[in-house]
């Protein structure tokens, strides 16, 4: 039993915010490998548009790349670089009647998800993530810096006792500040691309 | 090392009355010197408690919050295995209760003084603290600038002259590959734990300390200082916060500029050579030095030993002012031109080799 499975390479070079291609490949022979039912055997096309014959070339070197990632799991691998706008992608993809059909999450994958056939599975995008996470303690964050300054007339009174309960609120409010906003901005710079440094 | 039960005060502290206006500058302070503190390692101190002083943050307070601040970004941090490779342990262990013991007798006189002399006397002594230290450290690095005598760690007549003394116990640290009276570590360990309590800087005078007194090698006094500091931090912070001595709006404000300059800073290394760097802090720290200069007659008028008016106080403070933040963003402007010709040379070498 062969399992058709197309990879739609585009979505994973189309803008900036795109996740590599490589990365790309390997989520998705891994998720092959690991839906692989007993006896079914998968045969993958790794399929591109290319604008203008000129690019072709520079697509299929591309696509080459990414070949061994498959080979090495076993995976049979088709290039299939076509020179189609790429508003006719839906249609390129449906017409390899695929069962599966790969993505790397972005606005060209939105679009192509609503005019595809076969079971749509999506690449989430490593940078988006880090920028969802970095949202989130960056709220996180917000919430108790206000909190702080909202309540530190109270806090002002705990402070001013000198004790073992000022010593716990102030040390372990740093600590959460220090975490809670300093993952916020070590997921903000793995966003752009940064390697955050310890200090 | 007791004393968890706060002195009684005469003096007490007053949380300053945080306009919008100084919270920016104290992040503005943050991010200055987490630029510096990204960028050359170490040096944050040396513009944010001086900074936070000319803001009207009473000296102690200054301290204690940036103590506190440093524990916090170290703890949370935690500094990469890489550099605690290079840590002696035995060594790091019995240094540890110097270490502390200089901590606390610092955070205890910069108490008492503070607590039975008031702002002025407290904040004079902070910044002749200051003046020693950094004057002291800017004239050993122009002297390193300018190609100065370069000692070779461990071959120190000096050195040699510490070791021979045996006086009892002679401890023998096979990782720092020194034998020693263990009374000089500890007496290293001790100074370098009360300018950690007194002015939140004990490295700079620590790691030199440790590889032309005791004759360690760089990379293990880098190593083991670096593990003292998470320990001094701690005990600092823990200290000055149960006697009342730490603003947590400072130290929030401070991170908020302090993290991102950091990250920056470190960026700017990878770019920027290692003379640049020590120009930039030579230059932080001399202008933070006369900062501290200008202001002794202001905190002895205050104290009432010196007559002036108070319009000559205030020019003074405002000159203490400009020269502090002035010589920080020199400093981080000459960084950032060589970042920009950096990055100018590599442009122009990818254009060539495109071509």
């Amino acid at each position: 039993m062969e399992r058709n499975v197309v990879l739609v390479v585009n979505t994973a070079v189309y803008s900036g915010d795109s996740p590599s291609a490589r990365d790309f490949a390997e989520f998705c022979a891994e998720w092959l490998s690991r839906h692989a039912k007993k006896g079914m055997k998968n045969r993958a096309t790794l399929l591109y548009t290319a604008e203008s014959p000129e690019d072709v070339d520079e697509a299929r070197a591309l696509l080459g790349r990414l070949v061994p990632v498959f080979e090495k799991r076993g995976i049979e691998t088709e290039i299939r670089v076509r020179v189609s706008p790429v508003e006719n992608l839906a249609r390129e993809i449906n017409a390899l009647k695929p069962e599966v059909v790969f993505f790397a999450e972005s606005k060209l994958a939105k679009h192509l998800k609503k005019n595809t056939l076969g079971l749509q599975v999506e690449y989430p995008n490593p940078r988006k993530r880090e920028l969802r996470v970095s949202a989130a303690y960056g709220a996180a964050a917000l919430l108790l810096y206000a909190a702080i300054f909202a309540s530190f007339g109270l806090i002002k009174g705990v402070l001013t006792q000198k004790g073992f309960v000022s010593v716990v609120l102030i040390l372990g409010t740093v600590l959460a500040v220090a975490y809670i906003y300093g993952n916020t901005i070590a997921h903000a710079l793995k966003y752009l691309g940064i390697k955050p440094k310890a200090h | 090392m007791g004393g968890f039960i706060p002195p009684p005060s005469g003096f007490e502290v007053d949380f300053m009355d945080l306009t919008i206006a100084k919270a920016l500058a104290v992040v503005l302070l943050g991010f200055i010197g987490g630029i510096l503190s990204g960028f050359l390692g170490s040096g944050g101190a040396f513009i944010m408690t001086p900074g936070m002083m000319n803001l009207g943050v009473p000296g102690i307070l200054a301290v204690g919050s940036n103590i506190t601040h440093k524990f916090g970004k170290a703890i949370v941090g935690s500094r990469s295995h890489g550099e605690l490779g290079h840590v002696d342990k035995k060594l790091a262990m019995m240094m540890v209760v110097g270490l502390l013991a200089g901590v606390q007798v610092a955070v205890k006189v910069n108490s008492q003084i503070f607590e039975s002399m008031g702002k002025a006397a407290s904040n004079l002594y902070i910044s002749a603290i200051f003046i020693i230290v950094l004057t002291a450290i800017t004239i050993v690095i122009l002297r390193d600038l300018r190609g100065g005598e370069k000692e070779s760690p461990g071959n120190t007549e000096l050195v040699e002259k510490i070791q021979s003394i045996k006086l009892p116990p002679v401890v023998h640290f096979e990782v720092a590959r020194i034998t020693i009276s263990l009374w000089f570590p500890l007496l290293v360990a001790f100074a370098t734990g009360y300018l950690a309590g007194t002015i939140g800087v004990g490295g700079f005078i620590g790691v030199p300390a440790m590889i032309y007194l005791l004759g360690i090698s760089t990379r293990v006094s880098a190593g083991t200082e670096l593990f003292l500091a998470i320990f001094s931090g701690a005990w600092g912070a823990i200290n000055y916060a149960l006697r009342g001595y730490v603003d947590l709006r400072l130290v929030v404000l401070l991170y908020l500029g302090s993290l991102i300059g950091v990250q920056l800073g470190a960026i700017a290394t990878e770019i920027v050579e290692q003379r640049v760097a020590k120009l930039a802090l030579v230059l932080v720290i001399a202008t933070s030095d006369l900062g501290r200069v200008v202001m002794v007659p202001e905190y002895l008028r205050r104290m009432g030993y010196l007559s002036m008016s108070d319009s000559t106080g205030n020019v003074l403070s405002m000159l203490s002012t400009a020269l502090l933040f002035g010589g920080a963003l020199l400093a981080i402007g000459v960084i950032f031109k060589k970042v920009r010709e950096a990055a100018a040379v590599d442009r122009k070498t990818k254009t060539l080799s495109h071509h």
